[in-house]
């Protein structure tokens, strides 16, 4: 991962270039819905979401949302809404910069 | 063949997707539970002919509803699918949660993020190991039919040993074990047997004049007509050489073997020979019986026969005598 003028530069394999626009869009929903499960309390449905970014992200190359995914679900399992909501907005600038370069 | 999928995560088995195909492989079926799954390898159908043939299973552990570990235990339970080699796929790298794939019969695990390196050494060795193990059952049924086939052509082979080639009676040689074996049993239960001595009359002189093939056919009709004589399961006919056969007559008095013997003498008059200027045949035929005790051997039965027989030649031919 490389940052330039506020770009996160990712390369990805060509293969994989068909399942990329879909596999961010669906993180964009995860974001809404675990900030809607933050607003009910529920810290279960964001455990589950956090496990399975970070069990998806590194696959794809993006291992930042890995990263990501393991740390929220840590503060659900802590039930810490601060850094549940820190560790979403980090993965929302993420997916925000990220610049996918093809090889 | 197929792959099979099992992942409630779309983003991941679509990954997994496009690595296996990346792979060189073709046939890859994506399932979202476990009961998807085992509906798709035909687990619950009762009849393994319906079912996908799955060569590998990629499963995930925490799957909602049954999960994967569970899933497993179920398809390795099932003779007909546990040779289907099954990798768990999980982020959940716990020694409790590996020991528990394991235990419910995975051979290998995959850890997520799943990267294309892995998951092509793991699922290429999984596939090696199936098709040695599938190259090694079909060598067994291969040996299991031959040996088979051997047992069977051994029986036949005994079998033939047994008869006698001209008559398709048995033989003197299946006579001598059956005799023995009889007389034996007749010496432990105290039990009567008898033993018929047949001899064809003039048989030499109808294979001088008619030849041997007339011999021949002559030996197969009165082989039949003696045959026709035995009802009970133990009764016994056997060529015993030339143009004599024997008889052996488990627990039969010598009352009952005499009706025996009238009816195989009977049964050979009654047999019209069309190809021979000689009509008609006729057998001499000798009968003993006794309680085998230990001043008896089965020789000296055959020979008390025989004496019977003789005597039946002596007294004209076309008769019955009993001792």
């Amino acid at each position: 991962m490389a940052e330039d003028t506020g770009k996160i530069f990712i390369t990805i394999e060509t293969d994989l270039a068909g399942l990329i626009p879909g596999y961010l869009a669906n993180r964009r929903k995860d974001i809404e819905s675990m900030n809607a499960a933050l607003d009910s309390g529920d810290f279960e449905a964001i455990r589950k979401t956090g496990h399975q970014l970070k069990g998806s992200g590194g696959g794809y190359g993006f291992d930042f949302i890995s990263d990501t995914g393991k740390a929220i679900e840590l503060a659900a399992k802590d039930n810490n809404p601060e850094e549940i909501i820190r560790h979403i907005a980090a993965l929302g600038d993420y997916i925000d910069r990220l610049e996918i370069v093809y090889e | 063949m197929a792959i099979l999928i099992v992942e409630d995560s779309e983003d991941i088995s679509m990954l997994m997707n496009r690595y296996l195909v990346k792979m060189g492989h073709t046939d890859i079926v994506l399932s979202s539970s476990a009961e998807a799954a085992i509906d798709i390898i035909g687990l619950d159908k009762g009849d393994i002919s319906i079912n996908k043939d799955i060569e590998l299973i990629l499963m995930d552990i925490g799957l909602p509803g049954l999960d994967g570990i569970g899933a497993c235990r179920r398809i390795k339970s099932n003779q007909h699918y546990n040779d289907i080699p099954i990798i768990m796929v999980t982020a959940d790298t716990s020694l409790t949660s590996l020991e528990n794939a394991f235990k419910a019969g995975a051979i290998d695990y995959i850890t997520k993020p799943v990267k294309l390196i892995e998951l092509n050494a793991r699922v290429g060795s999984a596939l090696n190991l199936k098709q040695e193990m599938d190259k090694r059952k079909a060598r067994e049924k291969e040996l299991e039919a031959s040996t088979r086939q051997l047992k069977e052509a051994n029986r036949i082979l005994t079998n033939l040993s047994y008869i006698d080639g001209l008559t398709g009676v048995a033989n003197r040689r299946y006579f001598d074990k059956y005799f023995e074996q009889e007389w034996k049993k007749a010496f432990r239960g105290h039990n009567f047997i008898s033993v018929i001595m047949i001899d064809i009359d003039n048989f030499k002189q109808l294979n001088d004049t008619e030849g041997h093939t007339a011999g021949d056919e002559c030996l197969r009709l009165t082989a039949g007509a003696l045959s026709d004589a035995l009802r009970r399961p133990g009764d016994f006919i056997a060529r015993y050489g030339g143009e004599e056969f024997v008889s052996v007559l488990p627990n039969t008095q010598l009352d009952g073997a005499a009706i025996i013997g009238e009816t195989m003498r009977t049964n050979v008059n009654d047999i019209e020979l069309v190809f021979s200027k000689i009509k008609n045949i006729t057998v001499s035929v000798g009968i003993a019986g006794t309680v085998p005790d230990k001043s008896k051997t089965l020789q000296w039965l055959i020979s008390e026969a025989d004496r019977a027989l003789y005597t039946a030649k002596k007294s004209g031919k076309n008769q019955v005598k009993v001792f």
